[in-house]
């Protein structure tokens, strides 16, 4: 049990930095049973950006409209699929190398729907190479749904969903000897990449197939733009759904994100503002690592 | 009910993964003991890991399904698939016998599975397959499941246990992941080529900057610059290049998050059939 003896006291006022630091003190220790005191702050705003996202949501069900700047990457996607229809060859989709536990994976996962719904509509073969079979069970869900949003069930070709190793560059490798082999028309990478990015792109590239990539990994995005002719970039990925369906929910939640980047660039300025004023050698608490403390 | 329940299950087990995420630490000298929460995440992980393994067999299942399709229809590729298929099933053969090799008939592990070898200070050398160490000696069986006598450790000069799977991995996978992996400098090249043209305006700074930033990279590009090339090498990457790779991040991890709060809270449903 927790000895309740030693808990730091609450200040009698809030009125200086010394006050906070001893109410944030007391808070933590008190709160220390129930939740790690240094991911209050994120608890406290995760909790924020869920009440500005259902408050968003709702705004866009009410029939307010939520303009979303246009991506020429995203437009792009139909573009490939209508290319592959009239070169009469397939359409490849890169799913990334990371497992299913990975958010962008999850994501690919709904970006793969949306492109088997279109590649169904235009009767384009599409082939997914996936280096996780959990990943190749939840693509072979997508497309089958995608090819059923299309009202075209039978346009699902289960061979063309495709394991082929979990090893990364036998991956790379199989991949690449798809590319060599069916010469897709159009190829898509969305999730996840590692070093094999530039790989890839770089063998389609020589195929002579359109290129379209999406990551929000920073290390891979050098690699997409210089060799494909479209990348959809880090906040982008997230949209793409959004951005394809309009549907309400979707898009109050990129209105959702920029509300929040709004309040994050207010707290950049502050933060910077406290820092800068705090007194030189200062030893005490001061009203910059209180606010570090917050919001660090 | 189809659709339901594999969302109620994702949004349970979503909560009880945030639960554990903020949980405390245990702290012995607060009395702090490990939270349920923390035992509950740590039981999920062990399940995916089972899913994982399961899932594993449909891959296997997958790529046996496609090879011998197009075997079967006698596509122009048939060799490659025989030879994916046979490596497969040959490492995956090679590889349990070696760890099953003591429930094993000795015919069957004589054929998979490579002799140790045993080499004495006294420059003889002992065949066989070694089945463990005791505290006075190593045990090994021979060809027709027969204990031999134990050897003393401090008669052993070495133990030489080969293995076929990791012979294949070393001495055939290693080196063909390796020359794909030196692919990239060639595809660095050829990328970084097409980029680096001076088409336009922009195109012509990134130039600039990239030949900076190369030359500020390595000693001799530093040298030849005298020594200017990298503090503006280090200016560029400090404050550019940083503040758009935070502001990237920045925008990526509040799509990560709305994203997952929204498969958590089972709002997100198009990654599931209906």
């Amino acid at each position: 049990m927790i000895d309740v003896q030693a808990a730091p006291p609450f200040p009698e006022a809030l009125s200086s930095a010394a006050g906070w630091s001893q109410w944030m003190d007391a808070v933590s220790w008190r709160l220390a049973p129930y939740m790690a005191p240094d991911k209050i702050a994120t608890a406290v705003a995760i909790v924020v950006f869920a009440w500005i996202m259902f408050a968003s949501q709702r705004k866009a069900k009410r029939g307010v409209e939520i303009p979303i700047r246009r991506l020429a990457g995203l437009d792009a996607l139909d573009e490939a699929i209508g290319r592959a229809t009239e070169m009469g060859r397939p359409v490849l989709y890169v799913p990334g190398t990371d497992e299913i536990k990975e958010i962008q994976t999850i994501y690919s996962m709904m970006i793969l729907r949306h492109v088997a719904r279109k590649t169904a509509e235009y009767g384009t073969p599409i082939i997914v190479p996936t280096k996780n079979a959990v990943v190749m069970a939840f693509a072979e869900e997508a497309v089958r749904q995608g090819c059923a949003d299309a009202g075209r069930p039978d346009a699902f070709v289960a061979d063309n969903i495709r394991y082929l190793s979990d090893e990364q560059f036998a991956y790379c490798a199989g991949i690449a000897g798809i590319m060599y082999r069916e010469k897709p028309a159009a190829n898509i990478y969305m999730g996840m990449f590692y070093a094999e990015a530039l790989i890839l792109a770089e063998t389609g590239f020589l195929g002579g197939a359109i290129q379209v990539a999406g990551t929000s990994r920073i290390e891979q995005l050098p690699a997409f733009v210089a060799a494909c002719d479209y990348t959809i970039m880090g906040e982008e990925y997230f949209a793409v759904t959004a951005y394809l369906t309009r549907e309400p929910s979707l898009v109050g939640t990129i209105r959702a994100g920029d509300v929040v980047k709004i309040a994050a660039i207010a707290l950049f300025i502050v933060g910077t503002w406290l820092a800068t004023a705090a007194p030189a050698g200062a030893t005490g608490p001061t009203w910059s690592s209180v606010y570090q403390r917050l919001f660090g | 009910m189809k659709r339901e329940i594999p969302i109620l299950l994702t949004v349970i087990c979503g909560l009880l993964v945030v639960a554990a995420f903020f949980a405390p630490a245990p702290d012995a000298a607060r009395g702090l003991q490990p939270s349920v929460w923390q035992a509950i995440n740590s039981e999920l992980l062990v399940w995916g890991q089972i899913l994982v393994a399961v899932a594993f067999l449909l891959g296997i299942a997958n790529v046996v399904r496609i090879n011998l399709r197009q075997i079967a229809a006698r596509h122009e590729d048939r060799p490659y698939k025989i030879v994916l298929l046979v490596s497969m099933f040959a490492f995956l053969i090679v590889g349990l016998a070696e760890m099953h090799e003591r429930d094993l008939p000795n015919w069957i592990v004589r054929v998979l599975v490579p002799a140790d070898h045993v080499f004495m200070k006294d420059g003889s050398v002992v065949a066989g397959w070694v089945q463990g160490a005791t505290q006075t000696g190593i045990t090994m069986r021979d060809g027709d499941g027969r204990d031999l006598p134990e050897i003393p450790h401090e008669q052993v000069e070495l133990v030489s246990e080969p293995s076929a799977k990791m012979w294949v991995y070393f001495k055939i996978f290693a080196p063909l992941q390796a020359t794909m992996f030196s692919l990239l400098a060639f595809y660095v090249a050829s990328a970084t080529f097409r980029a680096f043209r001076a088409r336009s305006l922009e195109s012509t700074l990134l130039l600039m900057a990239g030949a900076v930033v190369m030359l500020g990279q390595v000693p001799i590009g530093n040298a030849l610059t005298g020594g200017s090339a990298a503090p503006v090498e280090a200016f560029l990457m400090d404050n550019f290049v940083k503040a758009a790779e935070r502001a990237i991040a920045i925008g990526g991890s509040l799509g990560v998050l709305a994203t997952g709060l929204r498969i958590v809270l089972g709002l997100e449903r198009s990654y599931l059939s209906e």
